[in-house]
């Protein structure tokens, strides 16, 4: 009864100096001896683990108020036999390659640790001790392990085992070893194992399960699989729930971020079919170092894979065009864009062929992936070109975000992000590149068309004009007026020359059916190259003929013939055969001059053309291609008439040489000529008034140059001009301008 | 999306900004801008002009090398060229800018020379004026000089002239 006195005594006044004392005298000394003897012969750490007798209980119940002295003692007991028994389980002579054996070791630890936890603690159960005398022991066994275990070591191992036995897939082989551990105080240490493990092993799911998957939206199956397998097995291994799901979802999506973020370039050039894999993008990103890295990792890539000279300009714009849209989708606002086509339109920009290749796509003349600009040309028509300048946000707009914090001080919404063309057009500072490659390739065409028609002409220049407006497309209005006007004159000709042939028989000759012109107003042209070469007689009489009736039909207007553009349908009567053929004008003429003599040098050819030899040659050669002349073979540029096909050849008939090409200056070539007459300006003006910036001379030009013929050069273009002109030493730079070189 | 309907909109309203302010202005500025075309295209060696400033085309800069065989061989020498609002019926003001030594040029520059005065005609043009003052130097009109003492030596002791012309030349430098 005493004893159950004294534990009230004990919970209330324990502090109490005088009750101590009292207690302490109200115990007999040679009892407690000897109740500590027995109770430390039980205690002591042995092999098997033994229930208390009587003995011991009763004396647990006497020493109830000495368990300090007591645990002091059981300390050193336990920390000697610990030392003596299970450090060296603890310790190996060096790391395992071997996983089975690090295996090994691991289980080896967490059992040496559990059965002395288990051991150490199996007599403190029996003894009703306070809540603080057991912490105090967990706390220095813990202390104990710490110090005994080699900590980077088992760090190091404990990682080895968990890479060999992952979280995933083996975690019901780990639990008993965690839970070793987790007695052993070690929890801190696991835990940290663990969580490095996870998310070694959620990049290497990510790795595997998710590089270059971008038709679908991977995320719903990564955070899917997050919670019901890596967060399901890690609480299994912990033993308990935790916060750390969306820790991990958190890195998690960094990680497929920075996968992401390194396959952006391809997944660009995947779009549209890469969509999910661009909305799971925007979900990573979340901070502007990760945007900032989106922006650098792909401007690498850029650099490297497209914006080199083996790209091809096609590819390069469509690459640029899926830029935008793949990037509209990840950041609304477009600042990631503004930053990322940067480098693309500039170096878009030094491509001499660009416009040509955004114009061919907008008119749809060849089957490229740029396609897709001359649907939008005629899809969406004017629907941007009106306010094409409005930078102001919609406020009718429910989607509207705020800029991000990123965006450069001077940003500009792109806003628009579906007009591809409107992107592309702002690659120059003014439209008249595109209007000059317009009028190359309507021309071309108009002159290419045998029957005057100009409907698809038509068709597309008011898509054109929805787009760049009327003014600027004056010259195609004319051109194509100038071949429907070509068409009534050309038949009204015909029938004139009908109605004298059929009035007066004194003129037999009239106008063939089959010769037609076409009649251009110059101005409004591209220029023409001059092939001077001779057309047989009997045409020329026809042109003379057709220039009297329209000099007749239209006062005080004169027709000058370019002989080198058109074609010809010839026929051709051989001996065994006869030939159509669709041919240029020099060929024709080549091939008149051997209805008269059968064989001809080039010599000779050439002079009754009075032709380069290049382009009679050129001519001959066509037809030798054809069967129809050969070459003499014994004496050199001696070519005849092959009257009798021979086996090799191979005829095809009505197949038109490309049109030739060189008919019509190219918009490069225009321009340099252009350039020269500015260059005469620009010489006057730096001898003059000495060295000048590019701006300056630019507006100078502008200025000062005759508005009949007006200066319509971009300053880049003119910088490139006169760059060119540096390289040429004409002229040099000095401080922040150009200047004549002496 | 009607095409037809755009074509009245979109081109009305988009008038050349660069033809509207040349037409606003008088004939000046357009037979300059002609002078200066042809001048640019005949490129006549030893004589330049070039308007000084792109919003102002009645000022002009020059630049007259003196003629071959002549004293002036090989120099180099800056004018100003300022046209009066109904030139070409007045004759452009035009004086030397860098520093002279000349019979009928006096030390401000100023150029005594009858076409540029009384004989002054419409059918002069800046070509004809560059040229005729390139001739001046060589063939000075010593009757009625603006710098005696140049006339003077240029007669006497052509020696001095020399030197006093080398003294006030000054190097075109940018």
């Amino acid at each position: 009864m005493t004893a159950v006195n004294r534990s009230i005594f004990d919970s209330v006044f324990s502090s109490s100096d005088l009750l101590f004392d009292d207690v302490e005298g109200y115990l007999p000394a040679v009892d407690t001896v000897a109740a500590l003897e027995i109770l430390k012969r039980w205690m002591a750490p042995k092999d098997q683990l033994y229930a208390p007798t009587d003995d011991v209980l009763r004396a647990a119940e006497y020493l109830r108020f000495f368990e300090d002295q007591l645990m002091a003692w059981y300390t050193d007991e336990f920390r000697l036999h610990f030392n003596k028994y299970a450090v060296p389980m603890l310790y190996v002579n060096e790391r395992h390659a071997d996983q089975q054996e690090n295996a090994r070791y691991i289980a080896q630890i967490s059992n040496t640790l559990h059965d002395a936890h288990k051991h150490y603690f199996h007599p403190l159960t029996y003894l009703e001790l306070s809540d603080d005398i057991t912490d105090c022991f967990q706390r220095s066994f813990n202390a104990l392990v710490c110090y005994s275990l080699p900590t980077p070591f088992f760090y190091r191992s404990l990682k080895d085992y968990f890479r060999c036995f992952p979280i995933i897939s083996d975690y019901t082989t780990s639990i008993p070893i965690c839970e070793g551990f987790y007695v052993a105080g070690l929890r801190d240490t696991v835990e940290r194992a663990l969580a490095e493990t996870a998310v070694v092993e959620m990049e290497i799911h990510i790795k595997e399960q998710y590089t270059a998957e971008w038709a679908l939206s991977v995320l719903e199956h990564f955070e899917s699989w997050l919670t019901h397998h890596l967060t399901a097995s890690l609480e299994a291994l912990l033993g308990r729930k935790s916060q750390f799901r969306a820790d991990l979802l958190a890195i998690g999506l960094g990680l497929l971020g920075n996968l992401r973020t390194n396959e952006l370039f391809d997944i660009v050039v995947d779009y549209p079919d890469s969509t999910p894999a661009l909305d799971d993008i925007k979900r990573c990103l979340r901070t502007p170092t990760e945007r900032a890295k989106v922006v650098n990792s792909f401007q690498i890539a850029c650099v490297k894979r497209l914006l080199h000279p083996g790209a091809n300009t096609v590819d390069i714009v469509v690459a640029y065009l899926n830029t935008i849209r793949a990037f509209m989708i990840l950041d609304p606002r477009g600042v990631l864009l503004a930053k990322i086509s940067r480098p693309i339109r500039r170096y878009l920009k030094e491509r001499e062929d660009t416009v040509g290749v955004i114009v061919a796509g907008m008119l749809g003349t060849d089957d490229t992936d740029l396609k897709v600009l001359h649907e939008e040309l005629s899809q969406h028509g004017n629907k941007y070109a009106q306010n094409s300048h409005g930078e102001v946000d919609d406020l009718k707009d429910l989607n509207w975000c705020p800029d991000p914090i990123d965006a450069p001080l001077d940003f500009k919404h792109v806003g628009r992000a579906n007009d591809m063309i409107g992107s592309l057009l702002s690659l120059y500072e003014n439209k008249d590149v595109f209007v000059r490659e317009f009028v190359v390739i309507f021309a071309n065409r108009l002159l290419e068309s045998e029957d005057y028609n100009i409907d698809q002409a038509v068709i597309h220049l008011e898509l054109l004009k929805l787009r760049f407006g009327e003014q600027e497309l004056l010259n195609l209005d004319i051109m194509i007026r100038d071949i429907a006007e070509s068409k009534r004159v050309n038949s009204s000709l015909h029938g004139k020359s009908m109605e004298i042939n059929t009035s007066s028989s004194s003129r037999p000759s009239t106008l063939w059916g089959g010769f037609n012109a076409k009649i251009l107003s110059r101005l409004f042209w591209p220029n023409f190259n001059d092939v001077p070469f001779l057309i047989p007689q009997i045409i020329k009489d026809q042109a003379d003929k057709y220039s009297q009736g329209f000099e007749k039909l239209k006062q005080g207007r004169k027709l000058r013939w370019l002989n080198h553009i058109g074609s010809v349908k010839v026929e051709l009567e051989l001996e065994d055969r006869s030939l159509d053929f669709v041919v240029t004008p020099e060929q024709a003429s080549v091939i008149e001059l051997f209805q008269h003599q059968p064989r001809l040098s080039l010599l000779e050819v050439t002079n009754q053309l009075q032709a380069k030899s290049d382009l009679a040659l050129r001519a001959i050669r066509f037809w030798v291609s054809k069967g129809v002349l050969k070459d003499h073979g014994t004496q050199e540029d001696v070519f005849i008439v092959l009257e009798r096909a021979e086996e090799k050849t191979n005829v095809n008939g009505g197949v038109v040489e490309s049109f030739s090409s060189a008919a019509i200056q190219s918009t490069e070539e225009a321009s340099s000529e252009e350039m020269r007459v500015y260059w005469s300006y620009i010489v006057g003006m730096l001898t003059n008034l000495g060295s000048m910036p590019l701006d300056r001379i630019q507006s100078f030009l502008r200025m000062l140059v005759p508005q009949d013929n007006p200066y319509t050069r971009s300053q880049d273009e003119l910088q490139l001009f006169l760059d060119l002109m540096v390289e040429e030493e004409q002229l040099e730079v000095s401080g922040d301008g150009y200047r004549l070189k002496k | 999306m009607n095409p037809q309907n755009n074509f009245s909109t979109s081109g009305s309203n988009n008038k050349n900004e660069g033809s509207q302010s040349v037409t606003d202005n008088n004939s000046v500025t357009k037979r300059l801008q002609s002078e200066l075309m042809q001048l640019m295209m005949s490129n006549t060696p030893g004589v330049s002009a070039f308007p000084s400033s792109d919003s102002n085309l009645l000022n002009w800069s020059g630049t007259i090398t003196g003629p071959k065989d002549t004293v002036y061989e090989n120099l180099t020498f800056k004018i100003s060229l300022s046209f009066p609002n109904d030139y070409p019926y007045s004759a452009p003001t035009i004086k030397f800018v860098s520093p002279m030594w000349h019979p009928n040029v006096d030390m401000s520059g100023n150029i005594c020379l009858d076409i540029l005065k009384e004989r002054w005609s419409a059918v002069y043009n800046v070509q004809t004026i560059l040229l005729s003052l390139q001739s001046l130097l060589g063939e000075p009109n010593n009757k009625s000089p603006l710098n005696a003492q140049a006339a003077q030596l240029w007669d006497e002791d052509m020696e001095s002239y020399k030197v006093h012309l080398m003294d006030r030349y000054q190097e075109i430098d940018e």
